[in-house]
């Protein structure tokens, strides 16, 4: 059943990310963002430590929690709302997902049995999800987007980085990264109307 | 008790204070700047180790403070970094009541400078670009539209900083764990790979400076200034640590051709960005970059002192680019509506503006020139490529500024003096304090080598 589990965690993450990129409505790109929360949190807690693997579900739930603040306050604004959105439709975004998968596979496989003790499998599933991040970053620079596609490659880092480095202080550390770009995206994404009107330089 | 924590716990309350009273005119300013200095004394001066009295109470500070398993710790030899922090930062912030600055500034730049000061003090090391990401995920709040909402600039500046941590934290996994060192010799090249690009990040190089050129477009000139000058000074800071701190990488020649590369990378696009660009805060971010630039060629040289004028760059910058985005934010005396060119500036803010950039831009008689002249000093005879890029640089951003000062001239003068008394008062003081370190720059540049000492370079 742990081996099910586990081999499933390796899967639905980098599935998950690769569907927050063919621009869903904002609600199914938070539950997928759980989803890379979920299978990440899994994966490390059942082959690594359950303590990691459960703090980080618990992050990406409090991250996904805190951005759906910001969504609901902004009125859940649509992918394409927004500044900077590279036109893409779907069709050209699951192109773009292929080929994006394909490439971090081909540059995973040489390397993913010699890191550390990390399982080839692990290695290569951390590298599709933060490929599947950046290239979030690279369709938008709208600061939904732009938080969604940071914090998959974040979860993508963790898989990858937990695994070399377990100390419970850099988990700490990188937590409160995580939840700091959620939380700055979220007051960023509704106007706060605190700012001083500056005056416009030369 | 430890000192850590006590700066920690000191600067969140004075963060939390200039929050709630944010809407009070200068107090929020007063608290920002003043509390900054409060925790430069405190870093700097504290006694450690041995009981003192504080109105008759008895306190014993420690050095470290350990947090599940880690620990900041106030040493020595970083207490001057430490000190530098809050110092830079607090010259910049005392021009936020007289620039308009938005008010969250106050609060979230002292947040970003007691971030900064932890990565400073943060042992083991690795630890410290996780931090300066935080420090840049902070500053997300302040690099905003005038209307409050997120342009460009925010997204592209978290993104770049986490990415930088990411780079610089596998490549200290390599070299620390894998044994790996910075060398052309594969398995070790990823190593060096990474660790110059999550450096290159870190210190501003293009292509990763596009937040920089989005945030001067977009947000209001301090904060703008104040997120580009205290992030690339930790950056900075990093990297002198780090050459401090790894006797390998302060050995190998790759090292220093690194930061060759990157500084004449800098200097080269930013002098060419400004020759032709014609907006003042873009022409101050190109302007930046060249600074930048030089400052890690200083480094590079591995020359006596090369540490200590970079450190030394560092100290006048905070002072220009705060007169200048002091200056450009009082500049017009009406709001824009009217056609450009037409609109009326305000004479003393011009001139405070104009005496900022050409002290950035390295001007003789202002604070930025003795950085730039030491460098060509240290550089002659042995690096032309350096001299070179050096006189280039100072020649495209003086007449850059220079281009941009005449175009200010053509506008109408603002009649009626609607600038302030208070207002008027800093500029003048700011201006006159460029051009005092521009006759004394001893005294910006004093200060580098007790730290460099303590630290183990120069």
């Amino acid at each position: 059943m742990v081996d099910i589990v586990v081999g499933l965690s390796l899967v639905v993450p980098p599935l998950c990310a690769a569907g927050l990129n063919m621009a869903p409505p904002r609600r199914v790109a938070l539950v997928l963002l759980v989803g890379v929360f979920a299978g990440v949190g899994a994966n490390i807690g059942l082959g690594q430590q359950l303590r990691i693997g459960l703090a980080l579900l618990a992050t990406g739930l409090l991250a996904s929690a805190i951005l759906a603040i910001g969504f609901e306050r902004a009125r859940w604004p649509g992918q394409g709302e927004g500044v900077g959105l590279v036109p893409a439709g779907r069709a050209f975004r699951a192109a773009t997902v292929l080929l994006v998968a394909a490439a971090a596979w081909g540059v995973a496989a040489p390397y993913a049995s010699g890191i550390g003790a990390l399982p080839a499998a692990r290695v290569t599933a951390a590298l599709m999800i933060m490929a599947m991040g950046l290239l979030q970053l690279g369709l938008s620079q709208e600061q939904g987007a732009a938080a969604l596609g940071l914090l998959t490659a974040l979860a993508g880092f963790e898989l990858f980085y937990a695994g070399l480095e377990p100390s419970l202080a850099l988990r700490a550390v990188l937590a409160g990264i995580m939840l700091g770009v959620a939380l700055v995206s979220s007051v960023l994404l509704q106007p706060s109307g605190e700012a001083t009107e500056g005056r416009r330089t030369g | 008790m430890s000192a850590p924590l006590l700066l920690l716990i000191l600067g969140t309350v004075l963060a939390v204070a200039a929050f709630a009273l944010r809407a009070r005119g200068w107090i929020p300013w007063l608290i920002a700047a003043g509390g900054s200095l409060l925790l430069a004394a405190v870093a700097l001066g504290i006694v450690l180790g041995e009981p003192f009295e504080v109105m008759g109470f008895g306190i014993r500070l420690e050095a470290g403070w350990t947090f599940l398993g880690r620990s900041l710790v106030l040493r020595p030899e970083n207490r001057a970094l430490v000190s530098f922090v809050f110092v830079s930062g607090a010259i910049l912030l005392v021009s936020g009541w007289a620039s308009d600055a938005p008010r969250r500034l106050a609060s979230v730049g002292l947040l970003i400078l007691l971030t900064l000061a932890a990565a400073m003090m943060v042992q083991p090391f690795v630890f410290s670009p996780t931090l300066i990401a935080a420090a840049a995920i902070l500053g997300c709040l302040v690099v905003v539209r005038p209307d409050g909402r997120a342009g460009r600039a925010p997204p592209r500046l978290m993104v770049s900083y986490s990415l930088g941590m990411m780079a610089i934290l596998i490549a200290g996994w390599l070299i620390e764990v894998g044994g790996a060192t910075v060398s052309p010799e594969s398995p070790a090249r990823a190593a060096s790979v990474l660790l110059a690009l999550g450096l290159a990040i870190l210190v501003i190089t293009p292509p990763f400076h596009t937040w920089l050129t989005a945030s001067s477009d977009e947000a209001h000139p301090l904060a703008f200034a104040f997120i580009a000058v205290v992030l690339q000074t930790g950056g900075l800071f990093l990297l002198v640590n780090s050459l401090a701190a790894y006797a390998w990488m302060r050995t190998d020649p790759l090292v220093y051709a690194f930061l060759r590369g990157i500084g004449l990378l800098m200097i080269g696009l930013g002098g060419l960005w400004c020759l032709v660009e014609r907006r003042g805060p873009r022409l101050i971010a190109y302007t930046l970059l060249v600074d930048f630039g030089i400052s890690l060629l200083a480094l590079s040289l591995a020359a006596p002192g090369g540490s200590g004028i970079a450190l030394g760059m560092a100290s006048a910058r905070p002072l220009s680019v705060a007169v200048w985005a002091a200056g450009a934010a009082n500049l017009f005396a009406s709001e824009p509506g009217i056609a450009d060119e037409k609109r009326p500036v305000r004479p003393i803010a011009a001139a405070a503006a104009l005496i900022g950039a050409l002290s950035l831009a390295g001007i003789p008689l202002t604070a930025g020139f003795p950085g730039r002249w030491m460098t060509l000093a240290n550089a002659q005879g042995t690096d032309v490529a350096a001299v070179a890029a050096v006189v280039f640089g100072l020649g495209a951003t003086w007449f850059a500024i220079g281009r941009w000062g005449s175009k200010l001239s053509a506008h109408p003068r603002d009649p009626g003096r609607t600038l302030g008394r208070g207002r008027t008062v800093v500029l003048l003081v700011g201006s006159a304090i460029i051009l005092l370190f521009g006759l004394l720059p001893g005294w910006l540049f004093s200060w580098a080598p007790a730290a460099l000492t303590g630290l183990g370079a120069g």
